[in-house]
């Protein structure tokens, strides 16, 4: 219960105006992208006799995975994390009677809440815009489908887990420096470099987590990837990188806050 | 209620930042921790608070070292270390609310501290917009939320007009007739010599006085220098022969008394010898004088 009120408190913290706008232009951007893609070109979207579903979630999923999710994990994270040093919080922060750790997942988790509560914002942001889209060209047919909520889930599933090692990492910078520019920095830096070696499908973006939201995304639209991605039931191998990428993180994180001496 | 035994701390082997620090701050006392910017105060609470840990030494907090009690002896002990712990894009009572949470305290709470610090006609207001005095006592309020039985407040009076400084001083006579434990730190004596009832000096990083505000006045009554206006050197200097006489000029000089109380005498002497005496002061010899002496590097 105290966990939950910590994830309470720190999503109080949380709303941070430049956090809210970021939250806000992430799903506007999506369903903007999403939108404008189907009011377009609507002879290409639309095709007779399937299930509009279908493309649609592999539009969204595929925008939000390859160019949105990455920048937006290491903007939130960064500037998450950059109100406790700006404020000079740690120094009360450490001094409530609770152990370093419990603070630190509190904060993590807290992190991850936004993140899951993004996505669900996302979930329903783009089901409206299907039936806003189908009110104004109602040859989508978005109406006459089912949509199968579970699969839009089991992408986006995939897409979070996929960015998991990113939130490790990005968690990790954030707590080791003071500023937001480093973190922040490093992580749009790193984005690029892993949108190009996921792009190309180049084999070292097997082991470059920023390249994993992409990777997963083509492993999962098109099979094509040449990095050697092995399916184990629901994770594929990329996934159980990404994850381990993320506990190694966290737990490295976690050793260096305990034996931090609070200046 | 807070014992510090022989304390060392170093950030490097070869720069000690504390030396053997000794300190003891009774039950019910408003402890006034004072040294000059760099002395080593804010490094000290920070031990106290477990903030950070000692080379040597160790700290004790109601009689039981803090490394066996950490975190549950933090339940009984409120703190401001420097700067408020505040959000500035968040209200005052937002601010109480987060730490409400982590605190496990009713928020009902947050309306009665709000009161005690004055604060309630402004909780909704953005605490980015409020003034230095309302962000301490905000910060103080977040110290407060426990119930605490011990208080540690670092440099409290920073950046607070006189009238802030009033504000908080009442704050802290209340919390301390209600059984509050006050540790306070501060590089001026002036500004908390009215709050507090035990004082400790720190200088280079070891203790260099502590002891009770009154022993720090008779410490002040010792080794006094009196200056001396007469209209007639001459006579003085001869009625007074013997004594440690300085500094002579045309109609004063000056006169090293190894306690106060010499003093009456002295007058009586030069008034017997037909000395007029127009002045007396003292040199060096207010409470400030002697804190600075002994705190100074």
């Amino acid at each position: 219960m105290q966990l939950v009120r910590n994830i309470k408190a720190e999503l109080v913290k949380l709303k941070y105006p430049p956090i809210i706008w970021l939250i806000g232009f992430v799903l506007i951007a999506v369903i903007a992208i999403v939108f404008a893609a189907h009011f377009i070109d609507v002879n290409r979207t639309a095709a007779l006799g399937q299930n509009p579903w279908d493309k649609y979630r592999v539009a969204v999923t595929a925008i939000f995975s390859v160019f949105i999710a990455v920048p937006f994990i290491v903007l939130l994270i960064s500037a998450g994390v950059f109100l406790d040093h700006q404020y000079a919080i740690w120094k009360f922060q450490y001094t409530v009677p609770m152990k370093r750790g419990t603070i630190f997942f509190s904060k993590l988790f807290a992190i991850l809440t936004l993140i899951l509560m993004t996505f669900a914002g996302l979930v329903l942001g783009v089901i409206l815009c299907a039936y806003f889209l189908d009110l104004l060209l109602p040859e989508l047919e978005f109406r006459y489908y089912p949509m199968v909520l579970i699969n839009l889930l089991e992408k986006l599933g995939h897409t979070f887990v996929a960015l998991l090692g990113i939130i490790g990492i990005q968690y990790f910078l954030s707590l080791r420096f003071k500023g937001f520019l480093v973190p922040a920095s490093f992580g749009v830096v790193a984005f690029v470099v892993g949108l190009i070696l996921g792009t190309i499908n180049n084999p070292i973006s097997a082991y470059f987590p920023y390249s994993y939201p992409t990777i997963v995304q083509n492993h999962n639209m098109f099979n094509t990837d040449q990095v050697g991605i092995v399916d184990y039931g629901f994770f594929n191998s990329i996934e159980l990188y990404s994850i381990l990428y993320f506990v190694f993180f966290v737990f490295l994180a976690k050793i260096l806050e305990d034996r931090r001496q609070v200046h | 209620m807070i014992r510090l035994e022989h304390i060392d701390f170093a950030y490097t082997k070869n720069q000690p930042i504390l030396k053997d620090i000794n300190i003891n701050v009774p039950k019910g006392a408003v402890y006034g921790f004072l040294g000059v910017n760099g002395a080593g105060k804010s490094t000290t609470l920070r031990l106290i608070m477990g903030l950070m840990k000692p080379t040597n030494g160790e700290v004790f907090l109601f009689d039981e070292p803090i490394k066996k009690t950490y975190p549950n002896h933090l339940k009984r002990v409120g703190s401001l270390i420097e700067s408020p712990p505040l959000y500035h894009h968040l209200s005052a009572r937002d601010n109480l609310k987060i730490w409400c949470n982590y605190f496990n305290v009713s928020k009902n709470k947050i309306k009665e501290i709000l009161h005690l610090t004055r604060l309630e006609d402004v909780n909704k207001k953005k605490v980015g917009n409020f003034s230095t005095g309302m962000k301490q006592r905000l910060g103080l309020a977040t110290a407060l939320l426990q119930d605490p039985e011990i208080l540690i407040l670092d440099e409290p009076t920073n950046g607070l007009d006189p009238v802030g400084i009033m504000e908080l001083r009442q704050i802290i006579s209340d919390l301390n007739t209600k059984g509050t434990t006050i540790l306070l730190s501060s590089h001026i004596l002036a500004e908390v010599e009215k709050m507090v009832n035990y004082i400790g000096i720190i200088k280079n990083g070891s203790i260099a006085f502590e002891g009770t505000i009154e022993s720090l006045k008779a410490l002040r009554q010792q080794n006094v220098v009196v200056k001396f206006r007469v209209d007639n050197i001459g006579d003085s200097v001869k009625i007074l022969v013997g004594l440690d006489i300085a500094n002579i000029t045309e109609d004063t000089f000056q006169m090293a008394l190894s306690h106060e109380e010499e003093l009456p005498h002295i007058i009586k002497r030069l008034v017997q010898g037909n000395v007029q005496i127009f002045e007396v002061s003292p040199i060096g010899n207010s409470l400030e004088e002697l804190f600075i002496n002994l705190s100074n590097v």
